[in-house]
């Protein structure tokens, strides 16, 4: 499952939406039933852990839209403003 | 596989890459052909000479040795890594020294991805401490980073370091010791237990400890299809370069944000030192000076350190110092002015010498026990005799054998009753230790020892032994060495 890639700019847009409307357990279920996350390492990297990376990740990719979104957001503010002015 | 292990081999037999053994009674490490390509990539993309430069990672030199004639991994190369002078273990490190530890792996960790490659484990045990730092030993321990692939290892990280920093931190210094019975570092769900509800408020433990915890709680109850399955590469991007970068970054800044400060304990230096009269105190430095100065030792122990005052006459001296402390306080202090001084020749670490680590891990010789570390040239047991006769109850003979073993020679400081801290030791309980007495103590220990030289103590009753072994040298103490172990030679 892609969250973030670099061919689509409005996945995370769909992605942020989509983690808020699943909720706790139904995030978790969606993630490892879609996810086709499968690593070979000597050791075990624990399953958890490995979905977990991916929700920070995701999480990050989310923060970052959402830093941008208001940078944007007050940028037309202040364009629409000085239109007027 | 080879039957040998101990504290220089250590885990490698489980590392499909390579092995640590002995040849000719010095470590080296054979790298495995199914592990030459990362091994080419590790010294091709100038990752290995980056961390060596840096004094991340033990230099090592590449040697040539015939292969072993035993069914054991075809070998691509053999390596002999610079010696460690004394394998220490987690358990056995204060909390600054952890740290240290994790700062240094996630350190190596970024550098490893800035040139295409990436830790594959993260166990505490691939630290040692050399000349006063942190040091990353496994030098098999680095793979091809594949981009987009989530880090294989953060399992490992939090659990080996970033839990016991957090419980050490946040509920008790004491429970590093989990360390001992867990081989893979505090389990998740254990440390989510034990903190305090508070670290629950704190963004970095939520996430890579409490809802780390939950994760993999939920996953291991889901069968799912992430148990390995032949290809290695992740959905496709899952995690970016980026992100991993960032993670990496996250978890430095939640283990330099976990915090101990040692109060002043009851055996602190503070009150230690001020149990002697200032002229006491310099006359015992001048005779434990003049006593190595005969003794000549180039490793030293020295069991009961404190805050190391004692083990500095030595490193003054030019031996490689051990000093053993119960105390995490004291060890922590130690260890904190030593990197101040930037003191290259002591290693403090915690010891109980009543329960000191004993051998575990797989067939109990995987982590080495303490007694199994040793001789030493010369141990020190100052102003602790009577800690380990009175308090603990044990014979002074027996003491006497365990100082046997464990070093060559002793330079020892017997407490009588009349002094102050025996007379606080018996304040509470009966007097049932009719041999304690300088005679009782000569004369048991000079069934191991040679007594050479004593002194008596200004303004005090203490005195002051230089003893050497009897019997020549002691039988070596390390099981691996005995004859069912195989290294190159036999």
């Amino acid at each position: 499952m892609c969250l973030y890639s670099k061919a689509s700019p409005s996945l995370p847009r769909k992605s942020v939406l989509l983690l808020l409307s699943l909720g706790w357990k139904g995030l978790v279920h969606f993630m490892i039933s879609v996810n086709g996350l499968s690593v070979l390492a000597y050791i075990d990297p624990g399953s958890g852990s490995l979905l977990l990376q991916v929700l920070i990740a995701g999480l990050l990719s989310g923060l970052f839209y959402l830093k941008s979104s208001c940078t944007q957001l007050r940028e037309s503010f202040t364009r629409v403003f000085k239109r007027h002015a | 596989m080879p039957e040998f292990v101990g504290a220089e081999g250590g885990t490698s037999f489980r590392d499909p890459s390579g092995f640590v053994f002995l040849h000719q009674g010095v470590v080296h490490r054979q790298v495995n052909s199914s592990y030459q390509r990362d091994y080419e990539l590790l010294v091709g993309s100038g990752l290995y000479q980056r961390l060596v430069d840096r004094g991340l990672l033990i230099a090592h030199e590449e040697v040539e040795l015939a292969e072993f004639d035993r069914p054991l991994p075809s070998a691509y190369k053999f390596l002999r890594p610079e010696p460690i002078s004394f394998i220490s273990y987690p358990y056995e490190w204060c909390f600054s020294q952890l740290r240290d530890a994790a700062i240094l792996t996630l350190a190596i960790q970024r550098e490893a991805i800035a040139l295409g490659m990436t830790l594959k484990d993260c166990t505490a045990y691939n630290v040692q401490f050399e000349r006063g730092k942190a040091i990353f030993i496994d030098t098999l321990s680095f793979e091809e980073y594949q981009e987009g692939e989530p880090w294989v290892a953060y399992r490992q990280f939090c659990q080996h370091f970033l839990a016991p920093l957090a419980l050490m931190s946040q509920t008790d210094i004491r429970l590093n010791q989990l360390s001992r019975t867990n081989l893979d570092g505090v389990p998740l769900d254990l440390a989510a237990r034990l903190l305090p509800f508070r670290s629950r408020f704190s963004f970095s433990l939520a996430i890579h400890i409490h809802l780390h915890a939950r994760l993999q709680a939920t996953s291991a109850n889901r069968p799912s299809r992430m148990a390995g399955q032949g290809k290695s590469r992740a959905g496709e991007g899952a995690v970016s370069r980026r992100a991993l970068l960032w993670l990496v970054d996250h978890l430095e800044t939640a283990v330099k944000r976990l915090r101990w400060n040692p109060g002043r304990s009851a055996w602190s230096a503070y009150d230690q030192e001020h149990l002697y009269a200032p002229e006491t105190l310099k006359k015992k430095e001048e005779v434990v000076g003049a006593y190595l100065d005969q003794l000549c030792p180039s490793s030293v122990w020295d069991l009961g350190a404190n805050t190391g005052r004692f083990s500095r006459v030595a490193a003054d001296r030019g031996a490689r110092v051990v000093a053993f402390d119960l105390d995490p306080c004291c060890v922590e202090l130690n260890y904190r002015r030593l990197v101040e001084e930037q003191q290259t020749r002591i290693l403090p670490l915690l010891l109980d010498v009543t329960n000191p680590s004993p051998g575990s891990g797989w067939l109990n010789r995987e982590r080495a026990s303490f007694l199994s570390r040793g001789p030493v040239d010369t141990v020190l047991a100052l102003a602790l005799v009577h800690h380990l006769a009175i308090a603990n109850n044990l014979p002074l003979i027996r003491i006497a054998e365990f100082l046997r073993e464990v070093g060559h020679s002793l330079v020892i400081e017997f407490v009588p009753k009349d002094d102050p801290q025996v007379a606080r030791l018996l304040a509470s309980r009966e007097d049932v230790f009719p041999d304690y007495h300088v005679q009782g103590f000569e004369r048991d220990f000079q069934e191991y020892f040679e007594l050479e030289a004593a002194e008596t103590l200004p303004n005090s009753s203490r005195v002051l032994y230089r003893m050497r072994a009897r019997g020549g040298s002691y039988p070596d103490n390390r099981p691996w060495i005995k004859s069912n172990i195989r290294t190159k030679d036999s």
